[in-house]
């Protein structure tokens, strides 16, 4: 089975929920509920009668979003209605946009490997999530919380060649959706929802081949990985004169494997037309630039800036910048430190891996941006050595005390007065006459053992430079 | 003119089920109703805006605020439930 006769064509539609207070058509909660049926109405039901009024904060949001992605935003856009049978869609139908959907044509641009990736973003439409249901032997339990929520789905075009692309091209998009602050892009808790069509070609033909759309997909690693079984699975299929069927398929990530969701005997035939309950939506003149006014600086422009304002390579810059939190707590460490290439290696060595290991969130950092600027402050007008520095972290970290008062608490400042130094110097050398023979005989090596006496002595506070230097003086002459 | 299994598939997608009386009387009406329709066709509609709702309102929106729920009075009417949930007949087989 080889890859190199076939062209592979990815296109991702993400679904993202949005964090409003209450339902896109409906003022009842939407706020995640671990009883089940807690946020009800008549409208959620889809009883008869029941009219849906459409929530302005999720207009708002979705424009973000579309604005954040390059789309042109649809001055006038109309909800459409989509239908098919499934329990948890109590009306028949799902609110959505069809042919006038709020966002189009916009593009991002991303890094995969070091080589820079555009893919187009065909269009982001609103619409409302289903609710959720068990299926029990012989019968199902319905929970209607989720049915109603606001959901905004970005469709890619078929721009992405490999699963890696579409990978990262789904990182890209979580990372803008937090940091606009309208979805918490969390995919295990589906809040982000993630959809891959891949199809496969031979090599160099333009029409595309027939596609299958994996769903169930909840982490970056899994779009990773189902799309790499998914592609080879087609293209054993093909090797073997086999056809592919236009097909759901669900990725199970305990077997690695794509299942056969559906069978398609009968296509999809969703009857789409304008839902004459809801009146379009006109933006008034004006509308949309305002909420661009409103945007964050975005992770891309804000790496572009780290690279040139604080002259840190582009890795450390789209490093610090998939969060906002994480590029907030760099900036604010530069201005305590005044150190932006030390200010970045704290956080992405030592700061990173606590964090890690903690698995924490930064919100949970008990060392302030300001107490990591001043240690970085002492490291650098030599008061504590780099090493030093790692122990007053650590203790930061634990306590989140200020490095000053750690470091006098602890007496760990370092011993820079050059009498103090040359004292412990002497007094190293004098109590080892053998090694001292030994190293004038020649053995050079011992120089370190010298060093690390020294370091003992001082309970590592001796100034290296110093001891470096009166060492020499004692002992190469 | 509808045939019948066109018929048959509108039936299917709204889950309506159809005796063979009904199928009679729908295929008539139904064909009527097309007919209807071809008429219309024969306007010509070029260069007029499809129309989206007879209204003449636009941008009937409202703030993110929470309305009192009912659920109790939501649940209490379903024709089953079991653990808080709405009970369906098996939507899954296997």
């Amino acid at each position: 089975m080889s890859n190199s006769n076939w062209d592979v064509v990815i296109g991702l539609e993400i679904h993202a929920q949005l964090q409003t207070k209450t339902k896109v058509f409906a003022g009842d909660k939407s706020e995640f509920s671990s009883l089940p049926n807690q946020n009800l109405s008549p409208i959620t039901l889809g009883m008869p009668g029941a009219l849906p009024v459409v929530n302005k904060t999720a207009i708002d949001y979705s424009i973000k979003i579309g604005l954040a992605l390059g789309c042109d935003i649809r001055e006038k856009s109309v909800y459409a209605r989509k239908h098919y049978f499934y329990p948890d869609l109590p009306k028949g139908y799902q609110i959505s946009q069809f042919d006038k959907p709020l966002c189009e044509n916009g593009t991002i641009e991303f890094s995969v490997e070091g080589e820079k990736k555009k893919v187009f973003i065909e269009r982001a439409h609103m619409e409302e999530d289903a609710g959720k249901s068990m299926h029990k032997g012989g019968y199902s339990l319905i929970d209607y919380n989720r049915a109603g929520v606001p959901l905004l789905e970005i469709v890619s075009g078929p721009d992405m060649t490999t699963p890696k692309e579409a990978a990262e091209y789904a990182r890209t998009i979580r990372t803008i959706l937090r940091y606009l602050d309208v979805c918490d892009g969390n995919l295990e808790e589906g809040s982000m929802r993630c959809d891959c069509n891949v199809s496969i070609k031979p090599k160099g033909q333009k029409e595309l081949g027939t596609k299958v759309e994996i769903k169930n997909v909840n982490s970056f690693r899994f779009v990773e990985k189902s799309l790499e079984y998914e592609i080879n699975r087609q293209i054993a299929l093909k090797e073997a004169g086999e056809e592919i069927f236009q097909e759901t398929r669900l990725y199970d990530q305990a077997k690695n494997k794509t299942v056969g969701m559906r069978s398609k005997e009968e296509a999809q035939d969703y009857r789409y037309f304008p839902d004459p309950d809801l009146l379009p939506v006109v933006l008034p003149d004006g509308y949309v630039e305002k909420i661009k006014e409103s945007l964050p600086e975005l992770p891309l422009a804000r790496g572009k800036r780290f690279q040139d304002e604080y002259e840190i390579p582009e890795y450390d810059a789209s490093v610090l910048t998939q969060e906002k939190e994480m590029a907030d707590y760099f900036e604010n460490t530069v201005k305590a430190s005044g150190n932006p290439k030390a200010s970045s290696n704290w956080i992405m060595g030592e700061f990173l891996k606590i964090l890690n290991e903690e698995k924490k969130e930064i919100s949970e950092v008990k060392v302030s941006p300001k107490n990591l600027g001043s240690l970085i402050k002492m490291i650098d007008s030599k008061k504590i050595s780099g090493k030093m520095g790692k122990a007053v972290f650590a203790e930061m970290w634990k306590s989140g005390e200020e490095a000053e008062k750690i470091v006098s608490e602890k007496g760990m400042s370092q011993i820079t007065d050059p009498d103090q130094v040359l004292a412990i110097v002497k007094k190293v050398v004098d109590s080892s006459p053998g090694q001292v023979e030994q190293y004038k005989g020649g053995k050079n090596k011992l120089f370190g053992f010298f060093v690390g006496q020294v370091m003992k002595e001082s309970k590592g506070q001796a100034n290296p430079e110093l001891v470096n230097k009166f060492l020499k003086e004692l002992l190469d002459t | 003119m509808i045939k019948e299994e066109e018929l048959e598939k509108a039936a299917h997608l709204s889950r309506i089920l159809l005796s063979s009386k009904d199928k009679e009387m729908h295929l008539d009406q139904v064909s009527k109703i097309l007919a209807h329709f071809k008429e219309l066709q024969k306007i010509d509609t070029s260069g007029v805006e499809p129309m989206v709702t007879p209204t003449e309102m636009e941008n009937v929106w409202r703030p993110d605020d929470v309305d009192a729920q009912e659920t109790q009075e939501l649940m209490d009417v379903a024709p089953d439930v079991a653990e808080g949930q709405y009970k369906v007949p098996q939507v899954v087989s296997g």
